[in-house]
């Protein structure tokens, strides 16, 4: 449940920014959020991009939790309002920005850097409306799983794996990678991809939770062995497709399921 | 057979291999002052079936036969034997790999892990870790959690009494602002910082091992009980306490839902019964709280092993 959060209360000199309904939070290098960005905004989407650097570096961001929930106010170079009146987010935040601790020192830099990383965590993870890539404490944009961990995953999801053993790698041949976005699977243009191997990636996704991934197979004939995944893949590749999943998603009244 | 890893001579890992050998169980204990003279190797299969060796000294255990582990790993980096190590000394490395090795089995050993590492990630997170424990009707206190001089005043000004701590798992004392803080405020810029309305009443540590819950009552006048020594020259005192059977029940869920199988949760219970609950800790020193209530924790963290 959301509550109205106090700082965004008029005040003299201090008057309510706009705010901001749809958001691709992502670091300033991350071009396939830009890609995704345009895509959306071509689809109609009033979206802002809004860099890392613009989170943290904002001169006030605050987030609130009370008995019954949550809120978030982040006032934006612009003057806009990063918060209650989102609707939908794609959330790309992998890494903090760390140019204005340069001259602290390498204790202070840690806490700091920790502290940051933990206030973050919780504030996109309040984020209200549908939120693609929600965080979680093992990544900002959605649990970065060790490789052995996939593949447990995969194995528990119906997928069929290449195995793995602890300090080594089999070279792969022959990979696909497929995206997976709400819960739609898109493959490379010209790909089919086995119905059961759909159902694999999306009971994988389930157990995820971020709303987003990047999986990897080893193709062979008619064999998909899954290799791994990440919550962070390159979205261009997907190209219409995923760009109409991603739109659909984040008009979706549901959120994504945390 | 029963895996118990992290130093052993630690007391919540001896006091849990004391009431497994009461039990009988068959234990292999992997001490981390001898990581060059261990080894765990593992693979996953193509239907995500997990199997491998350990090696600890001259014994070899399949991995398979390990039906629950209890684990309270130290950073590898803090124990003195690795640092004795010269720095390019190729024992760093393996020591290293075994670190590696062993958190990430924790994470998909097939049998009872107390605790997966991945279950412990939210409380790197407290105000994450928070809006978890809030789905479970335990009440969380007003927090603010900000950058912004203004809105932290503003928080002062408008609660009886406020305290400040750390937002991450860093161990911070837990402090009462005061209005000399407000001096301070614009050092906010550089880190947010986690301020919370302070809740009056009594301090509760729930250890809750499975289904089974023991709740002890803290009493001190000091703002962080943990530092009761430091803040207020007195130890605080510790008793059995017999907790609601609901909010009972409620730890046990939580507990379950973050997926831990032993945490150690911080409540406090107002004078008029409310009940707010500020952490979950999946690795909790519970022989500080049952060297003096005597409640058998150890027994019952071993018995949770046993039934695996």
């Amino acid at each position: 449940m959301l509550k109205a959060d106090p700082s965004i209360v008029p005040t003299p000199g201090n008057a309510p920014g706009r705010p901001v309904e749809y958001a691709v939070l992502c670091g300033p290098e991350d071009a396939a959020a830009v890609w995704a960005a345009d895509e959306l905004t071509r689809r109609g989407l009033p979206v802002r991009v809004v860099t890392t650097e613009e989170l943290v570096y904002s001169t006030s961001l605050t987030h609130r939790l009370f008995a019954d929930g949550s809120t978030v106010a982040v006032r934006l170079a612009d003057g806009s309002i990063l918060g209650p009146g989102l609707r939908g987010t794609l959330n790309r935040v992998v890494r903090l920005p760390r140019a204005h601790l340069a001259a602290t020192s390498e204790g202070d830099r840690d806490y700091v850097l920790t502290e940051l990383h933990a206030v973050l965590t919780s504030l996109l993870f309040a984020l209200p409306g549908v939120v693609v890539g929600r965080a979680d404490p093992r990544g900002l944009s959605g649990a970065w799983w060790r490789p052995a961990e996939w593949l447990v995953a995969a194995g528990r999801s119906g997928l069929i794996g290449v195995g793995f053993r602890s300090g080594g790698s089999d070279e792969i041949t022959g990979r696909q990678t497929v995206l997976l976005v709400g819960g739609v699977v898109v493959a490379p243009s010209g790909v089919d991809v086995p119905s059961d191997v759909v159902l694999g990636c999306q009971a994988l996704a389930e157990r995820h939770g971020s709303g987003l991934l990047g999986l990897d197979f080893a193709v062979h004939g008619s064999t998909w062995a899954f290799e791994g995944a990440t919550p962070w893949p390159d979205l261009r590749p997907g190209g219409a497709l995923l760009a109409d999943a991603l739109h659909a998603t984040l008009l979706a009244r549901e959120p994504v399921s945390a | 057979m029963i895996l118990v890893a992290g130093i052993p001579s630690e007391p919540p890992l001896q006091e849990t291999l004391d009431a497994l050998h009461d039990l009988r169980a068959d234990v292999l204990v992997l001490s981390q002052r001898h990581g060059t003279d261990t080894d765990i190797a593992f693979a996953v299969d193509r239907a995500g079936i997990v199997d491998g060796v350990l090696r600890s000294g001259r014994r070899h255990v399949a991995l398979r036969e390990i039906s629950a582990v209890y684990a309270r790993l130290m950073d590898h980096r803090h124990i003195p034997e690795y640092q004795r190590l010269e720095p390019d000394d190729p024992g760093r490395d393996r020591w290293t790999a075994l670190a590696d090795h062993l958190t990430t089995w924790l994470d998909v050993a097939p049998g009872r892990v107390v605790n997966r590492t991945s279950a412990m990630a939210s409380n790197g997170s407290k105000p994450y870790q928070a809006q978890l424990i809030s789905r479970h009707g335990l009440l969380t206190p007003e927090t603010l959690v900000t950058n912004d001089p203004d809105q932290a005043r503003e928080f002062y000004e408008t609660h009886p009494r406020v305290v400040y701590k750390s937002a991450s798992g860093a161990r911070s004392i837990v402090q009462t602002m005061a209005s000399a803080d407000l001096e301070r405020l614009g050092s906010l810029r550089a880190c947010p910082v986690q301020f919370q309305s302070w809740v009056p009443g009594t301090d509760v540590r729930v250890h809750v091992v499975g289904a089974e819950v023991f709740a002890t009552a803290i009493t001190t006048t000091a703002t962080d009980y943990r530092y009761a020594m430091a803040q207020v020259d007195e130890p605080a005192h510790l008793q059995g306490y017999q907790l609601d059977d609901q909010v009972a029940e409620q730890c046990v869920a939580l507990t379950a839902d973050l997926g831990l199988e032993f945490a150690g949760i911080d409540l406090k219970i107002t004078p008029d019964g409310q009940v707010y609950c500020f952490e979950v800790n999946p690795s909790p020193a519970y022989t500080y709280f049952s060297g003096q209530t005597k409640q058998p924790i150890a027994q019952a963290l071993a018995g949770h092993l046993m039934t695996a």
